[in-house]
Formats: structure tokens, C-alpha cells, sequence
């Protein structure tokens, strides 16, 4: 095996997993990955407040 | 570190002014309802670093909506050391109600009178001191587009922050003023924060603030009982509004000064603009025509329809590097030119690559050029394509037509129980699924927020684009008939048609009710800001490009390894990919996408369509991406030779054997079916619960499955049609029927 062959290998496999891993914390951090620049809010902190909104007008039956 | 909140009516430039201070590039645009949640960013030319926090638009503090709840929450809760209340000096009085609303808390407040330049040009002038005067809190005029009196704006803000203020009611010189005094003297004897707030909002019924304060109620409504108003009677929530406006027309709005030049009787440009392009007849062809303009200028292989006419291909400029870049048989519009150009610019790169690595073993090259390479250039190669497109939808959007779209819509929408208000985060899909799903929390129906969640994805977006674009121009290339821009045109009409189908269905089946009422201020027509539209698609570019050299690529260097590799874990050559692992796994399922048109009736390399379907579930441009390394590695023992971008998609289209009809069927699969991985994470956290999210997946699948099917079974046998209109007959009979037998047992 080839000097190159070995490192193909590895870099394609540390990038793979790299990535797996990148994504993981950018869910966590409430950032998506859809490419949109925007911040998907599914974080704590957004879904949290969203939660509370949504209960709010739930249980004052704003909508009815 | 002090936080400064933005408050204001929507659409009265808070996240002009946020990007402004912050230099963030949050999405604006010329419509109510962009800003659905709180944003926070930094201002760092006070005394002390300022976070800015932008907050959703709200006409006033008795919320209806979640985002209108996340503002009044946070103003309430969080206790902003200042809050800058931004108003549209264009229109002072509306947007003044919510600033009577503010001053009733106990926080300091400035406030920036925003579009003052609008004012000038409309030769109004407000006087910014008199306001001041009246008010009693600081007044600054500002533009935030053009950043004039930012500055000054953020000096006063910051000064103001360091001194406390008291809450003051306009109503203190209404018929109301005893009443609100002895609810707030009784709040402030319960040491509740803001006294005059919550008792002029208890005063009103406000159904928040009634189920905070349940204790308080029968010594309120005992102070209520006393009260009873000739004109409104015990109408507290009318008075109240009254009150406010009254005083707001006799004191505040003296500070403006109408152009005594204006004829009041003539149509203003925009009335002009506005009877043209919201005409009940011709708005709607309108507005099919403008996206038509935009679809050719940016697909087209025969721009302006012209090439018939010039008769030769004087523009295919045969045996350079461009050849068929600028056109073949017709002119490209702008959008292919770019397309062209980046192909040959990622060509020359494979090239270079393949050049280098020449002596080093096959599999290496294979999968660098081939795998990696072959894969990122079939993607990147659409950028261009994909932020033309989005640089159009952002001019219509900023100039204030798409509101214009929903109020035409709504006529519409309104029969199938949706209003216009639900098309805009629609057509925020076509940039991308997810702000458009999470701006649905603006419609204040929950089966009308589901129904839209749901449908959201028909609208293709930014990263659906390079299939439409590689399929119809690979369409194109292999049979020779067509406009790449006209299939890609009707794609995106498919999709819209099948949204509206698709929420018929839902709304007179499983989410039946009435649409929410529909108000909608109509912005005024405003030119797009360059700068606006250039830091819009920078940001776009930027997150495409990051997406190619992260999920892309790994996603690419996946599906080369298995691809070339068979289940006993042997090493393939090209040839042999049809025995791979991913070649397995393609025809294990091709039987269920028959009835589509690109199952088990395709040849031996009918399951690289599978496959891409699959791929495109973690990213919709991973289908592109997967045709781009199977075409590459496949192309060799076809044709005898590589190909890019679009060709690559015709290679697959000559090798597979598919026909026009399947490959429609594969273009609306794609569009309709479950989109990438985070549009499902934000679905997810919109929809009310797990059910409701699961029935989505399902609706996915089954429109997306059934879409396709129809399309192939019509465009294979055009004498099917008349079995599909008959089962659709069947359908809306048993739904009327359904319907008809509920009623009349309600009756009972």
C-alpha cells in the first residue's frame, strides 16, 4: 500500500467522522444544518420560550 | 452589560435597525410577521458593550399570537434596562397606540422615529422636539436603512437606561382614569411590579393578565360594576382603545405637518402600482407571469425566444472551452451563462486534479475526481443558478409585492378555510424550509399552522433546485425537446397546485374550521437596497458552500466506499458497481418506485435513482451529489468518458433507460416527498404533538408517492387521466357526503 492510499484513508475517515461529530454540536447549539443561515429554533432556549408562549394562549383560550 | 429591547409595530424596520447596530445579516423583508422569535446581538460603540435584542412585531401588548407573546414576555419578564420603541414615521398614529401601551411600564423608553427620510421625500415633516415634548420621553428621528441618527439614537438610549422612570397612562384624562387609579393602588398594595400596566390591562379584560391576577377579580369587578359609559356601554376593551386614540389624534399628532401641496384626491404611485397588480382578474396571471420572467432568466436555454429567429448557432463558440457556455441554437439567459461557466470552471479543476494524481493508484483517482470531485461539482455548479433565483424572490419580496400575493390569495385560500397570512411563510419555502416552517407561529389557528407546516415543502427550495435543474436540463439534453426553464417552471406550479390540493383535503376532512380573520397592512412599494440584496446573497453563498464541504462531501466519500465495495467487503472496479453494497440496497427497494416509472422497469443501473432519493433525505442536494459520483465512475464504461453538471445527470438518463414521464414522476417525488433532516427537526418542534408529527411523515410519503404515480401513469397513457378524475369524482362525492351526514347530525 501506497504512502497516498493510506492517507486518503484516514483523512476520509476523520472527515466523515468530523463531520458527524460537527453537526451533533450545531443541533445542540440550536444552529441548523440546512444551509439557510438561519437559526433552526430547536434550541433549549427557543423551544422554551415557545413552549411557555403556546401554553399561555392555550390555557387563556385566546383563540377561541 | 445593559439590554436594550426593539420593540414596535410589524414591518416598522426593527431588524433593519438590529443589522444595523449589530452589523448582523438577520432576514428582513417588506412585510409584516419576518421576526417570529427574539434575536440577540451586540452594540459596541456605548460606554459598555449594549446587548440589542430584536423582538417580534406587535400591533399591541394584549398578545394573540406565540411570537406576540414571546415580545410581550420578555418585555414584562426580562426587564430591559431601556426599551427603544421604533415607530414608521409614515404612520405615526397607528404606531403610536402600542407606544401608549409602553409607556404605561415602569421601564425607560426613547424613541426612533424610523423612515423620517420617507416622511421628507413625501414633504410631511414631523417635529421630532414637539413629540418629544408631548410624550415626554426622548424622541430621535432616524433611517435604519441608511443609518442616519443611529448614533445619536444609542447615546440618548444609553443615557436614558441609567435613570429610572415611572409608568404614565394617556387615559389618566379619560372617563376611566378613577377606576385604573384604585385597580392600580390595590396592584401596588400587592407589591406587583408595573401596577399601572397590569391595571389598565385588568381594566380591560385581558385574558393574559385575568388568569395571572384570579385572586384580584371580584374586587375588580366590583369596582368595574360602578362603571357604565353612554356610547360603549361596560365595553372595556372599546373604551380603552377610544381613550388612546383620542388622545393620541388631539395631542401627538400635532407634532405632523401634512404637505399642504398634496392632492389628497389623487391616486399616489403606489395606488397606481397596487391597481394593476392586485387586480381581482389579472392579479392572479399576473403573478403566474412574474414567475414566469423569473424562471426564464434564470433556466433558460433559449432566452427570449429568439434562437428560432437567429436560425444558426453563432453563440456556441464550437471547439473552445466555452463551447455551449453563452448557448447552442439560442442565447442562455443569465442564469445557464453562469451555470455554463461555473461547469467549465470545475471541468478545468477535475482536470487538474486528474493530471496530478496520474501516477497514483486507480481507487485514489477514483474517488478524488470521480467520488469527490464528481459529486461537489454537479452541486456546486447550480450555485449561481440557485442564488439568481433567490436574489429575484428577495427583490419581489423587499419591493412589498409577495403582500400583495397573499392579499390577492387570500380570496382564494379564504374558500379552503387558510387566509392569506399562511402563503408567506410559503413562499419563504422557496429559500428554505425551515424559517419558513418556524414562521408559521405568526397564524394564530393551530389546525391552520399544520395544515401550512405540512405543505410547506411542495414549495421547492433553494437545495430541491439543482434537481429541477439537472433533471429538466438533463431532459433536455437527452431528447432534445423542451425549454429546461418551462419544465422547471411547471415543477414549481406542480408544487403550488399540490399544496393547495393537498390543504383542500386536510381543511374539509381532519382539520375542518373556519379561516382566521385576515388583516394585513400593505407596505408601502419600496426599491430593494443593494447592499441589502448583496450581503443576502453572500450569506446564502457562504452557508451553500459550507454545506458542500461538510454534509456534500461526506456524504460523497460514503457513497464512493459503498458504491465500490461488494457485502463480502471486496473492492469494485466501475464496471462492477452494479454488485456494491449501495447497488444492493437500491434494488432491494427499486419494486416499490415501479408504479413511478423508475422501478423495476429500468436496466441494470435503474437503482442509482433510488439511491440519490434516498441520499437526498439527509440533504435534498445529496441527489444531485450522488448522480454527480455514480455518473462519474459510470460515465467511463457507458459513453467512454466523464461528464459535469447537467451532462452528468444525461448520462444517467441514456444509461438507466428512463423515459420523460418517470423522470417528472422522479422531479415532483423529490419536491413533495419528507424533506432534508432539518426541516423534520423543525416540524417536529411546530407541530402540537408526536401525533400530529407523525401523521406528517406519513403525509409526506403518501403525497409524494401518490403525486409521482400520477404523473407517470398520465404522461405513459394519457388515456388514464380519465381513470384518475373519476377516482378524484369518487373522492369529493364521498368527502360532500361525509360532510352533508355530519351536518345533518348535528342538526339533530
Amino acid at each position: 500500500m501506497q504512502v497516498i492510499e493510506i492517507v486518503v484513508i484516514v483523512v476520509s475517515i476523520v472527515f466523515v467522522i468530523g463531520v458527524a461529530i460537527w453537526a451533533v454540536v450545531r443541533k445542540k447549539q440550536g444552529k441548523s444544518t440546512c444551509g439557510c443561515g438561519e437559526c433552526d429554533g430547536n434550541c433549549a432556549k427557543c423551544m422554551e420560550t415557545i413552549k411557555k408562549a403556546r401554553e399561555q394562549i392555550k390555557s387563556n383560550n385566546i383563540n377561541k | 452589560m445593559k439590554k436594550f429591547a426593539l420593540v414596535g409595530n410589524p414591518n416598522c424596520g426593527k431588524t433593519t435597525l438590529f443589522n444595523n447596530l449589530t452589523g448582523s445579516t438577520a432576514h428582513t423583508g417588506n412585510w409584516p410577521g419576518v421576526t417570529v422569535d427574539r434575536r440577540e446581538g451586540e452594540y459596541k460603540k456605548c460606554p459598555e458593550i449594549v446587548t440589542i435584542v430584536d423582538l417580534p412585531g406587535i400591533y399591541s401588548l394584549s398578545p394573540y399570537t406565540p411570537e406576540e407573546v414571546v415580545s410581550r414576555n420578555f418585555i414584562l419578564d426580562e426587564k430591559p434596562d431601556c426599551i427603544i420603541n421604533i415607530i414608521d414615521a409614515t404612520n405615526l398614529e397607528r404606531n403610536l397606540y402600542l407606544t401608549t401601551q409602553i409607556m404605561e411600564i415602569d421601564v425607560p423608553v426613547i424613541i426612533a422615529l424610523n423612515m423620517i427620510d420617507e416622511v421628507k421625500k413625501s414633504g410631511d415633516t414631523i417635529d421630532a422636539a414637539v413629540l418629544e415634548k408631548k410624550i415626554g420621553v426622548p424622541v430621535v428621528a432616524i433611517s435604519a436603512l441608511k443609518g442616519e441618527g443611529t448614533s445619536e439614537l444609542m447615546d440618548r438610549a444609553y443615557e436614558v437606561a441609567e435613570q429610572k422612570r415611572e409608568g404614565f397612562t394617556v387615559l389618566e384624562q379619560s372617563k376611566l382614569s378613577h377606576l385604573i387609579n384604585d385597580v392600580a393602588i390595590a396592584l401596588q398594595g400587592q407589591n406587583i411590579e408595573n401596577p399601572l400596566f397590569h391595571a389598565v390591562k385588568l381594566v380591560e379584560s385581558d385574558e393574559l393578565e385575568v388568569a395571572a391576577h384570579e385572586p384580584l377579580l371580584g374586587m375588580i369587578d366590583n369596582f368595574k360594576s360602578s362603571f357604565q359609559d353612554d356610547i360603549f356601554g361596560v365595553d372595556f376593551e372599546a373604551l380603552i382603545a377610544d381613550g388612546r386614540y383620542k388622545y393620541i389624534s388631539k395631542n401627538y399628532s400635532t407634532a405632523l405637518t401634512r404637505n399642504s401641496k398634496t392632492d389628497k384626491s389623487k391616486l399616489t404611485k403606489s395606488d397606481k402600482i397596487d391597481r394593476v397588480l392586485t387586480h381581482r382578474i389579472w392579479g392572479i396571471p399576473m403573478f403566474l407571469l412574474i414567475l414566469f420572467a423569473i424562471f426564464h432568466l434564470v433556466f433558460s436555454e433559449n432566452f427570449l425566444f429568439i434562437g428560432a429567429a437567429l436560425g444558426k448557432d453563432w453563440v456556441s463558440l464550437p471547439g473552445t472551452a466555452f463551447e455551449g457556455v453563452f448557448g447552442a441554437g439560442g442565447i442562455n439567459s443569465p442564469g445557464a451563462i453562469l451555470q455554463g461557466l461555473m461547469e467549465v470552471l470545475m471541468t478545468w479543476i477535475t482536470d487538474g486534479v486528474a493530471g496530478w494524481l496520474s501516477n497514483s493508484p486507480a481507487w485514489v483517482t477514483g474517488l478524488l475526481c470521480d467520488g469527490i470531485l464528481g459529486g461537489l461539482s454537479s452541486v456546486l455548479s447550480f450555485i449561481p443558478q440557485i442564488l439568481l433565483l433567490l436574489m429575484l424572490f428577495s427583490i419581489l419580496e423587499d419591493t412589498g409585492y409577495m403582500a400583495r400575493v397573499a392579499f390577492i390569495l387570500d380570496r382564494i385560500l379564504r374558500r379552503f378555510g387558510l387566509s392569506g397570512r399562511a402563503f408567506m411563510p410559503m413562499i419563504m419555502g422557496f429559500g428554505c424550509s425551515v424559517p419558513a416552517m418556524i414562521n408559521t407561529r405568526t397564524l394564530a389557528d393551530e389546525n391552520e399552522r399544520v395544515a401550512t407546516v405540512r405543505v410547506i415543502p411542495f414549495f421547492s427550495c433553494g437545495a430541491k433546485l439543482p434537481i429541477l435543474t439537472a433533471i429538466s436540463g438533463g431532459i433536455v439534453m437527452s431528447f432534445g425537446i423542451g425549454n429546461a426553464d418551462i419544465i422547471t417552471y411547471s415543477m414549481y406550479v406542480v408544487g403550488i397546485l399540490t399544496a393547495i390540493i393537498t390543504v383542500i383535503l386536510m381543511k374539509t376532512t381532519t382539520m375542518k374550521g373556519d379561516a382566521a380573520p385576515f388583516i394585513m397592512e400593505l407596505p408601502n412599494y419600496r426599491l430593494p437596497q443593494f447592499k441589502s440584496l448583496m450581503l443576502l446573497m453572500w450569506d446564502k453563498a457562504k452557508h451553500f458552500i459550507q454545506k458542500a464541504f461538510t454534509i456534500i462531501l461526506a456524504s460523497t466519500i460514503i457513497i464512493w466506499f459503498v458504491s465500490h465495495f461488494s457485502f463480502d467487503w471486496k473492492f469494485l472496479e466501475d464496471s462492477q458497481m452494479n454488485n456494491s453494497i449501495l447497488a444492493g440496497f437500491g434494488k432491494l427497494i427499486q419494486p416499490l418506485f415501479t408504479p413511478l416509472g423508475f422501478g423495476s422497469q429500468l436496466n441494470e443501473w435503474g437503482w442509482v435513482f433510488i439511491v440519490s432519493a434516498i441520499t437526498g433525505l439527509i440533504a435534498k442536494e445529496n441527489v444531485v451529489a450522488t448522480f454527480g459520483t455514480l455518473a462519474a465512475c459510470i460515465g467511463a464504461n457507458i459513453v467512454g468518458g466523464g461528464a459535469e453538471g447537467i451532462a452528468e445527470t444525461a448520462l444517467m438518463i441514456t444509461a438507466s433507460g428512463i423515459t420523460i414521464p418517470a423522470l417528472i414522476a422522479f422531479i415532483a417525488f423529490n419536491m413533495t416527498t419528507i424533506p432534508c433532516m432539518a426541516a423534520v427537526a423543525t416540524a417536529k418542534a411546530e407541530m402540537p404533538n408526536k401525533k400530529k408529527f407523525k401523521w406528517t411523515l406519513f403525509f409526506w410519503i403518501c403525497t409524494s408517492y401518490i403525486v409521482g404515480t400520477i404523473i407517470y401513469l398520465v404522461g405513459s397513457w394519457w388515456w388514464t387521466i380519465f381513470i384518475i378524475l373519476a377516482v378524484v369524482a369518487i373522492v369529493i362525492t364521498g368527502i360532500i357526503l361525509f360532510n352533508l351526514k355530519g351536518k345533518k347530525k348535528n342538526k339533530k
